[in-house]
């Protein structure tokens, strides 16, 4: 093949020689760029602010997501006859997530659900318990920040 | 733990301050393998510079825009460059650059990045490849001068520094991995360490000589 065989033009490797940080020290770096006339300070404040940015969007890209996803099982949950016997247990944790969080008034609607369940698989449950989990968590954590 | 909550945790554990140092200074020598049409590497199409690219990428892998899987790619730095290297490369594709020509176009192949799933694409290289068109022989003959120039003054700028000299040859045979660098130059893989922390100080006087006519 001829790519195999082919040698690196100069520029390439030497490119590649420099990209690479390995066994080279921070300060190394830092030094190097600010060569390069870059306010390294400034850049790891930008990174900061990127990651923090980030970050909030893909808890919110993460939140709508769950949102979908739990709406689609509770479809799914509307449409079935009964719940496997295998999944009482998760059923039952649900059951009880639903009554502490969102009270007796839930628990009823919750309860209604479980009555008209058909082949809901186990996965199916033990993730909506997770997605409620997760939900649950990241509520608490917004109103820690608040 | 859900997947999701995995990679945050992983993603809000990693040290960004480090990473963005180390992944701007790959993006800035990353760019010297192209040919720029606007002639310099730091200040690269779409008013980008390779401190933006490095910082979009970060931005990209935590919103998952890019996806990053840890179990298969746990190096989250290594999968930052790629994605660095992937997103310079549609910067140069996408903004008509490739009428100018890469200056170079055997695409890492031994890097084991470019088993990740997205694999960057490369100008195509086999021999059934129809004849360049006057243009493209008049943009290799550019290119052929440049890399020769930028050669013959990184040599004149080392010249006196016989370990520098050794480097450079080894890089101008193709060899650009500090460990088969010790291997060709026969000495300890610190001692490459050494020598590129010498060239890292003259930074500025070689982004001259890179910058030169590009």
């Amino acid at each position: 093949m001829v790519s195999d065989t082919k040698k690196k033009a100069f520029i390439e490797s030497f490119s590649n020689f420099m990209s690479d940080s390995e066994g080279l020290e921070s300060e190394d770096l830092v030094a190097e760029l600010k060569e390069q006339q870059i306010d390294v300070d400034q850049l790891k404040i930008d990174a900061a602010v990127a990651v923090k940015r980030a970050s909030e969007e893909r808890r919110l890209g993460w939140r709508r997501k769950a949102k979908l996803k739990m709406e689609a099982i509770e479809n799914l949950l509307g449409n079935v006859q009964a719940i496997p016997g295998s999944v009482i247990n998760a059923k039952d944790k649900i059951a009880a997530f639903i009554k502490d969080n969102y009270g007796l008034g839930a628990l009823d609607h919750a309860e209604a659900y479980f009555r008209n369940k058909g082949t809901l698989s186990d996965a199916d449950i033990i993730k909506l318990f997770e997605d409620l989990e997760q939900l649950d968590a990241l509520k608490k954590s917004e109103l820690k920040k608040d | 733990m859900g997947k999701e909550d995995e990679i945050l945790k992983h993603l809000e554990a990693a040290d960004w301050s480090d990473i963005i140092i180390k992944l701007t200074h790959f993006a800035h020598w990353r760019a010297y393998r192209y040919k720029w049409k606007i002639g310099n590497p730091d200040q690269l199409p779409a008013g980008m510079t390779p401190r933006d690219i490095a910082l979009t990428a970060i931005s990209k892998i935590y919103t998952g825009t890019r996806a990053w899987d840890p179990d298969k790619y746990p190096d989250l730095l290594a999968h930052l460059k790629w994605i660095v290297k992937s997103d310079m490369n549609h910067l140069y594709t996408s903004m008509g650059h490739l009428m100018s020509g890469r200056i170079n176009e055997s695409e890492d192949q031994d890097s084991a990045e470019v088993t990740y799933n997205d694999v960057i694409p490369d100008p195509p290289m086999s021999l059934s490849e129809p004849a360049p068109t006057p243009e493209e022989q008049l943009l290799a003959k550019e290119r052929i001068e440049h890399e020769a120039k930028v050669k013959e003054e990184l040599f004149a700028l080392v010249k006196g520094d016989e370990d520098l000299e050794l480097l450079l040859l080894c890089i101008e045979d193709g060899i650009d991995k500090s460990e088969l660098i010790a291997k060709e130059m026969s000495c300890d893989v610190t001692k490459v360490y050494m020598l590129k922390r010498k060239l890292l100080r003259k930074a500025s006087a070689i982004n001259r000589i890179m910058q030169q006519e590009q």
